[in-house]
């Protein structure tokens, strides 16, 4: 049928199906900023348009339902390229920061305005509920909306938005415009699926419904035949090439356990086929029609089944390793089934696959039992944060491959754009030069984008069939086939002196790693390096072991595993304090880290290689505690009105680290451009926290030059440097070092060309702001510099380089402070207050450090409170939707919440600078479970902690 | 997908249409567009704009129009204020901007937050084939009669709704209306079975003065339902909290009432 509607105040008449998707249509019609996270469950809100002056979901409408109407998308808002009020107030409060549904904010916060320009709380956070934000934590929203209505009255209108730090800086410390924040508001083609071509093919795979089953047989004949079907790999026409999907720097201590695509499938969701078709008609079609013989084997779910002695096993796989190998290699490789395939691990990791242990680990300081023979309180508790939770990116994975040439181009959305690189070249047995990544902007990472989940398997089939191909998972696919957090079980024993002071600390970890290794080490050794060097005790010992299942897929999750393992041994802590009579604060007062100590705990906690033992350079814990308690009124015993409701507070100290010493690099270029601006390339990963920011500020910092005068180009493997990628807490620390050196080495080429041109010393030059040299023989501007370096006779471009690896740790602290009520009759659990005051050294960028902060904190609530994947009885997971699966929305922020950034300056980092983002997920649960135990003194040492779960401590049930 | 839509001139016709083309209706979509709920019609019948969506407050009630999407009885300052309040528990403004309360009783879901309090406050449903029929009739008979408009009768008593839901949007656990005036009581739950229900035993004891207290209330409730297990909560949850939220509602009711 034909219908007529106005888009944007201009008629349109289009031919359609009448049952036709209007976020599709919209899509068909050029409009790409009204996206789609969660295939028309309409929950995500990334789809949210204007119908006839009502804001409303375009996936749930078809176009009939259009047909006369009028819709209006963010680029309504957009005049001449210049950002509307409300567009502008979103940057400036730091709300945008992977922005993949921030075209639908903008779009609901206009509808708000247009309806009360004033708005109340309670308004703004009912114009928000149409809305999933996963990475700012809504909080800033109301400061944006705040923003956006006065400016609506005055353009000009400015207030302050965040602290600001070091008055002898400019920009570093400064709320700046987020570099990329207004194409993202404005709704630009920024993400990968904004680069797919008309034409291009897509792809589909068949996964498996059974959690643990040898494929027989696969029969891809009849499907085949489909028309427009262009190619189906299985196992039997891709390489036998092992290789693990982490994102790790090589050699990575992940096992490669898996192959494009085997014989055997290790979770409901695995791969078993994949299909390129040109259409997805002709994709989902084919699918039906591939017949596969499955020979169903007994799934492992839990690490007890896995560990049982007569557990079905997981990888009974060939294992050969690249350097060291276990005793008895040659026996466990007797008589395999061939179906099972390899494992090869770069090194030894303390692996027994065969007994489904994927890796373990075991280490220690001083003399445990002589710890806890001198301990006068000895607490053993075990603590199970089993929940498997999801990183839930708003845009799911997707990836878009083509060949150019003998090229294969890669657009991706990954936090590792040079591990892709490098995965992809060993999977198709090519050399890197053939394959260029280039990473977009990226809608949401949260650590599981810093594997490689779908990317190779895509570019196998571009470089099979000479096709473009593009392949965006499904959000149901997002939960059974993308990197979530290891679920574990944590046993910890704590030794103590009457007066408090810890002799001897045990941690006892076991993880579910799921079907493949992945992180399967590293992820539950920071439960233990991210939480024990929090407490100053000469006894401590860890062992760690991490076992096979087939649950769905694990990987990174920003945290890792210090979430889990803080929840352990903070609350540990806290029953210690209880059990000696003392305040869970002077406990921790008594016992916590402190600037200058020797962490001697770190020498045998290095990621798959040997540790080293670190001074604490900088440490906030002592002020952040002090304030923190402060503002909760620490002590202070809270009554409700209703008799039911008792109200408690809980405390608990967290960390994190600053990138890996020793294992990370990054790598920056700076060039100077013919009229004295820059251009950055950095091999950054931004993926939303604003690291591009980070690293224009510091080079607008060091050469005293506006940001608008630093263009940036980060994460293309063709044009910029390597970099190990933006994970565990690496951007700021590393790549922005990285950035900063460049700068620096640009601002000594700059003094010694100017130094040329006028005549004078180097030593008497200096670089003044805006842009330019000063010298006893006068001043020259980059501009001048740079025609006259760059023209015939010029000394040539002035290019700084920047190369950034370091030995040195700097750790982020924080206290977090919970208040909760709890209805001893409902089990309701409402979070009142929730105060992050978090030592991040110098905050760089402290609207997006509190952003991020904001983010992290209503997150780790949902982690604690209702996430995680369910599993029938078979293995497969059944709450594969976003409501289902439990995420926090703006109706879950706790009343009060409250993230201050409790300045440091760390030496090592960038202007002082530390890392923010993970450490701010470690205090949550820990927190709110001691809030519970103060409120209504029960231990909470399970997740999810819900309101069944408090009726049940509490006898109710 | 849908591939043929009509857009019947009158409420009549749209009936008309709709048997002889064996098509759905289709007013705001948001149950029969939503992907999850696996309609998937090849034909529909559009009823926006052809049902009334007023609210009229008469001398013995309300009359509202079906057509009236859910964002918009939330707004009426005229509707029964339980009522905006139980439309107002549907998490999504963009989903209130586009529901209609016809197509929320005809949807029938367990679920719904709008049945228990309809059904507590006594609603009736005005249809086109089946003239005037109860609100608990329509939805328990199975109907798919075109609903035109809503009665509501004046309300007697007091009227209490709430919920109990996991997270802010999650799907509910239980959504309850209950009206207690004299000699008259109403417990509509959601969520407890496959249909929304109403719990007659409890009501008429609840009138007859046997339960007298919070405590009774609970115990006759929690005896007289069986929940099924949810995704993540057992039965024995569902089956106290259901009691607990159903006590407190009527003790709300009875203070209320003074
Ligand atoms: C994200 C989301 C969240 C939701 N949350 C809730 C919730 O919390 N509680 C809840 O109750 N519902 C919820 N719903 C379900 C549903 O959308 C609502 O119940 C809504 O009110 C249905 O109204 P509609 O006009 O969109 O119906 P439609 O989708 O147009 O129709 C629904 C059904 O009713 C029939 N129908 C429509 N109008 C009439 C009429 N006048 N007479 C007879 N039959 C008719 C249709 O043929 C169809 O079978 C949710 C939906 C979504 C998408
Ligand atoms: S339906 Fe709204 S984002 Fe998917």
């Amino acid at each position: 049928m034909k219908i007529k509607f106005l888009l944007n105040g201009t008629p349109r008449e289009v031919l359609v199906e009448p049952g036709e998707n209007v976020q599709n249509l919209l899509k068909r019609l050029g409009i790409a900023s009204v996206r789609d996270s969660d295939n028309g469950h309409a929950f995500a809100g990334s789809d949210v348009i204007s119908l006839n002056g009502k804001v409303a979901y375009a996936s749930l409408l078809i176009a009939a339902q259009i047909d006369g109407g009028e819709i209006r998308t963010v680029e309504s808002l957009t005049k001449d390229g210049v950002l509307s009020p409300v567009q502008s107030a979103m940057v400036d409060a730091g709300v945008v920061q992977s922005g993949y549904n921030m075209p639908a904010a903008a779009l609901l916060i206009d509808d708000l305005l247009n309806r009360s320009p004033e708005p109340t709380r309670e308004e703004i956070a009912d114009a928000l509920s149409s809305l999933f934000v996963r990475d700012s934590g809504y909080k800033q929203f109301f400061q944006a909306v705040e923003l956006a209505a006065a400016r609506r009255k005055d353009p000009d209108y400015a207030a302050k938005i965040a602290p600001e730090f070091r008055e002898d800086l400019r920009f570093v410390g400064k709320v700046k415009k987020k570099v990329d924040g207004a194409r993202l508001v404005r709704g630009e083609r920024v993400f990968v699926e904004d680069r797919v071509e008309p034409g291009a093919c897509v792809m589909r795979v068949l996964r498996s419904p059974h959690a643990h089953a040898y494929i027989n047989r696969i029969d891809t004949t009849e499907a085949m035949r489909v028309p427009g079907v262009v190619e189906i790999f299985t196992y039997e026409n891709t390489p036998e090439v092992y290789y693990t999907q982490a994102g790790q720097g090589f050699p990575e201590p992940s096992p490669y356990d898996r192959r494009l695509l085997g014989r055997k499938v290790r979770h409901a969701g695995d791969r078993v086929a994949a299909v390129v078709a040109e259409t997805e008609a002709a994709a989902e079609a084919a699918l039906a029609r591939i017949v596969v013989d499955y020979e169903v084997l007994k799934p492992v779910l839990t690490i007890e089944e896995a560990a049982a002695p007569d557990a079905p096993i997981v990888h009974h796989s060939r294992l050969s390793y690249v350097t060291g190998a276990p005793e008895g290699l040659e026996e466990m490789n007797r008589d395999l089934d061939p179906r099972e395939g390899e494992i090869i691990y770069q090194f030894l990791i303390g692996a027994d696959p065969h007994r489904n242990i994927a890796a373990s680990v075991t280490g220690g300081i001083g003399d445990i039992e002589k710890g806890f023979a001198e301990a006068d309180v000895v607490i053993e508790r075990t603590y199970a944060p089993a929940s498997h939770i999801q990183c839930t990116p708003l845009e799911t994975h997707v990836v878009y491959t083509k060949m150019e040439g003998d090229r294969l181009i890669m657009h991706c959305s990954t936090q590792v754009p040079f591990h892709v690189r490098r995965i992809t070249a060993a999977v198709l047995g090519i050399p890197e030069n053939r394959i260029r990544v280039i990473k977009e902007r990226v809608g949401g990472g949260y650590g599981s984008k810093q594997d490689i989940l779908l990317e190779e398997l895509c570019a196998y089939a571009t470089y099979k069939t000479g096709r473009p191909v593009f392949y965006k998972y499904t959000r149901k696919e997002e939960f059974i086939a993308a990197s979530t957090r290891k679920p574990m079980k944590i046993r910890v024993k704590l030794g103590a002196k009457r007066d408090g002071r810890l002799t001897a600390v045990y941690m006892d970890l076991k993880a579910n790693t799921g079907p493949y290794g992945a992180h399967a080490l590293t992820v539950p050794m920071n439960a233990c390096s991210k939480s024990l060097p929090l407490f100053l005790c000469d006894n401590v010992r860890f062992d760690v072991t991490v076992y096979y299942s087939n649950i769905s897929p694990t990987g990174a999750y920003q945290g890792y595993g210090a979430p889990k393992g803080s929840f352990a041994l903070q609350m540990a802590a806290a029953e210690m304090a209880d059990a000696l009579g003392m305040d869970p604060l002077a406990f921790i007062e008594k016992n916590r880290v402190r600037e200058g100590v020797m962490l001697e705990i770190l020498k045998c906690l290095g990621e798959g290689r040997e540790g080293v033992a670190a001074p604490v350079e900088s440490c906030g814990l002592g002020p952040a505690l002090e304030q923190g308690a402060r503002m909760i009124a620490w002590g202070k015993r809270e009554t409700a009105d209703d008799p039911d409701v008792k109200i408690g507070k809980g405390v608990a100290i967290v960390q994190q680290g600053s990138g890996l010493p020793g294992l990370d690099q990054s790598n920056a270029t700076l060039k100077m451009l013919g009229d004295g601006t820059f251009m950055l390339f950095t091999g950054g990963a931004d993926l939303g926290t604003g690291l591009d920011t980070v690293c224009v500020k510091m080079v607008s910092e060091v050469l005293a030059t506006d940001m608008a005068n630093v263009g940036i180009l980060s994460g293309d493997t063709d044009n910029t440097p390597f970099d190990s990628g933006a994970f565990a807490s690496s951007g700021t620390f590393f790549s922005g070092s990285a950035a900063l050196l460049a700068a620096r080495d640009m601002k000594q080429k700059i003094l010694r060309a100017a130094a040329l041109l006028l005549g004078d010393p180097v030593e008497a030059l200096e670089i003044a702001y805006p842009g330019k040299v000063v010298g006893p023989s006068g001043t020259l501007t980059y501009e001048q510099i740079a025609r006259r370096t760059q023209a015939g006779a010029g000394i040539g471009q002035l290019i700084g380089e920047g190369h950034f690896t370091t030995d040195k740790y700097a750790f982020p602290y924080g206290a977090h402070f919970a208040q909760v009520a709890v209805n001893t009759r409902t089990g309701a659990i409402r979070v009142q207050k929730y105060y992050a005051l978090m030592d991040a050294g110098m905050p760089v960028n402290p609207e997006l450090a509190e952003g991020q902060i904001y983010g992290a904190i209503l997150k780790s609530l949902g982690h604690t409170l209702y996430e995680g994947i369910v599993y029938d009885d078979e293995g497969r997971p059944v709450n594969t939707d976003l409501r289902a699966y439990g995420v926090p929305m703006v109706g879950d922020l706790p009343d009060d919440v409250r993230a201050i950034l409790i300045y440091t300056d760390d030496p090592y980092g960038p202007f002082g600078a530390k890392s923010v983002s993970e450490v701010s997920v470690n205090g949550a649960a820990p927190a709110v479970a001691s809030a519970i135990h103060d409120a209504v003194g029960i231990w909470l040492r399970d997740w999810p902690i819900t309101p069944e779960v408090v009726l049940r401590e509490l006898g109710k049930l | 997908m849908i591939e043929e839509v009509y857009r019947p001139a009158s409420p009549d016709e749209a009936v008309a249409v709709k048997e002889r083309e064996g098509a759905v209706y289709l007013a705001g979509g948001t149950q029969v567009n939503w992907a999850p709920s696996g309609m998937n019609p090849a034909k529909a019948v559009l009823l926006a704009g052809l049902l009334p969506n007023d609210v009229t407050r008469r001398e013995n009630g309300w009359e509202i129009g079906a057509g009236i999407t859910l964002q918009d009885l939330v707004d009426a300052p005229e509707a029964p204020a339980v009522l905006r309040r139980a439309a107002s528990m549907i998490p999504a403004r963009c989903v209130r901007n586009m529901a209609t309360l016809g197509g929320n009783i005809a949807a029938n879901r367990t679920d719904s937050y709008l049945l228990p309090a309809l059904i507590a406050l006594g609603a009736e449903v005005e249809t086109v084939e089946r003239g005037v029929l109860s609100v608990e009739a329509y939805i328990t008979g199975g109907e798919d009669a075109l609903i035109t408009r809503v009665r509501l009768p004046k309300t007697r008593g007091a009227c209490v709704v709430d919920r109990v839901v996991r997270s802010s949007a999650a799907l509910p656990t239980l959504t309850l209306g209950v009206r207690v005036a004299e000699g008259e009581a109403v417990i509509a739950l959601g969520c407890v079975a496959p249909k929304v229900t109403r719990l007659r035993e409890v009501e008429a004891r609840v009138v007859s003065g046997a339960l007298e207290t919070e405590t009774t209330v609970f115990r006759a409730v929690f005896d007289s339902i069986d929940p099924p297990a949810g995704l993540k909560e057992s039965a024995a949850y569902r089956r106290y909290i259901t009691a607990t939220m159903v006590a407190r509602a009527v003790t709300a009711c009875r203070k209320q009432r003074g």
